[in-house]
C-alpha cells in the first residue's frame, strides 16, 4: 500500500471518529490494538476504545481536525487540533472537569504503529492545550 | 531499516556521546524548538544551550518508536538524565545529583535539505524517579 492509500485511510479513520461511527473507525484496527491518549489513558482493545469514546461523545462534542500528517512504511505520524464541547456536566471528564458549555482545545501528536495495514499502536502526546470556560 | 531512520539514529548517537560537531550538522541555522524546557531559535541558541546542559548533566535518548519522510520525523523519546550537579531552577522541575529521571515524549521534526527547521516536543509521561 502507498502512503498516500494509506494516509487516504488515516483521513477517513479521523472522519469516521469525528461522525461517531464506530463501525467504521474499530474497522481499521488491530484486534489487539493499544491506545494511550494524551490524557494517559491506556485503552487495549477495539471494546475499551470505543467504551472510552461513546463516555467522551456522550459528555462532549469532539472534533478532531488533521494539521498535517505522513506516513512511512510502518506507521503513520500526525499533528492534530482537537475540542471538546460539553454537551452537560461531565465531572470525571478524563482530561479534567468540564461543565455545560466548557470548550477544551488541545493540539496533540500522535504515533500509529501499522500491522498488515491496520492501526496496531497508537500512542498520543498533547503539546498545547487551553480551557474555554463557559462562565469566563 | 529506513535511511531516514538511520540518518535520525546517527543524531541520537551524536546526542548521546555528546558528538557536537556532528549534532550541528542536523541544525538549520534557524532552527527553531518548542518544548517543555523552553524555546530556542537559531542554531548557535542549540549549540549553547546543549554544551551548558551536557555539563551539567548525563542526559541520553533512546528511540522507542519512530515514523519518518524526509520532510517530517515523529518519534517516541525515552530520555535519561543523570544530573552531576543540583539544578534546583532545571525547566521541567528541580534536579538532584545522582538522581536518575526519566520521562517519555514525543518529538517532532520538521525537516529542510536534511536538516532540522522546527523541533516541537509533546510530554507522553510524566517525569518520573527511578
Amino acid at each position: 500500500m502507498s502512503s498516500e492509500d494509506v494516509l487516504g485511510r488515516f483521513r477517513a479513520y479521523i472522519e469516521a471518529f469525528n461522525r461517531g461511527d464506530f463501525e467504521a473507525v474499530t474497522a481499521n484496527y488491530t484486534d489487539d490494538v493499544e491506545l494511550v491518549n494524551g490524557a494517559g489513558t491506556r485503552l487495549v482493545g477495539k471494546a475499551a476504545i470505543v467504551d472510552f469514546y461513546r463516555k467522551v461523545r456522550a459528555d462532549t462534542d469532539r472534533t478532531i481536525e488533521i494539521v498535517e500528517c505522513f506516513a512511512d512504511e510502518e506507521g503513520i505520524g500526525a499533528d492534530l487540533k482537537s475540542e471538546f464541547v460539553a454537551t452537560r456536566d461531565a465531572p470525571d471528564f478524563p482530561s479534567g472537569p468540564m461543565a455545560k458549555g466548557d470548550r477544551l482545545r488541545i493540539n496533540s501528536f500522535a504515533i500509529y504503529s501499522l500491522r498488515g495495514g491496520k492501526l496496531a499502536r497508537i500512542k498520543a502526546g498533547v503539546h498545547k492545550r487551553e480551557w474555554l470556560r463557559a462562565e469566563s | 531499516m529506513s535511511e531516514v531512520r538511520a540518518w535520525f539514529d546517527r543524531y541520537i548517537q551524536a546526542f548521546n556521546q555528546p558528538d557536537f560537531d556532528t549534532m550541528i550538522e542536523y541544525y538549520a541555522p534557524n532552527m527553531l524548538f518548542e518544548g517543555r524546557t523552553g524555546r530556542r531559535e537559531g542554531r548557535p541558541a542549540f549549540i549553547d544551550y546543549y554544551r551548558m546542559l551536557k555539563s551539567r548533566v548525563d542526559e541520553k535518548m533512546e528511540v522507542l518508536s519512530f515514523v519518518g519522510t524526509w520532510d517530517r520525523i515523529l518519534a517516541e523519546v525515552r530520555v535519561n538524565i543523570r544530573p552531576y550537579e543540583d539544578w534546583p531552577d532545571f525547566p521541567t522541575g528541580p534536579l538532584q545529583a545522582g538522581e536518575h529521571i526519566q520521562s517519555v515524549n514525543l518529538m517532532y521534526y520538521d525537516i529542510v535539505d536534511r536538516q532540522f527547521a522546527r523541533v516541537r516536543a509533546a510530554p507522553f509521561s510524566g517525569r518520573k524517579r527511578l
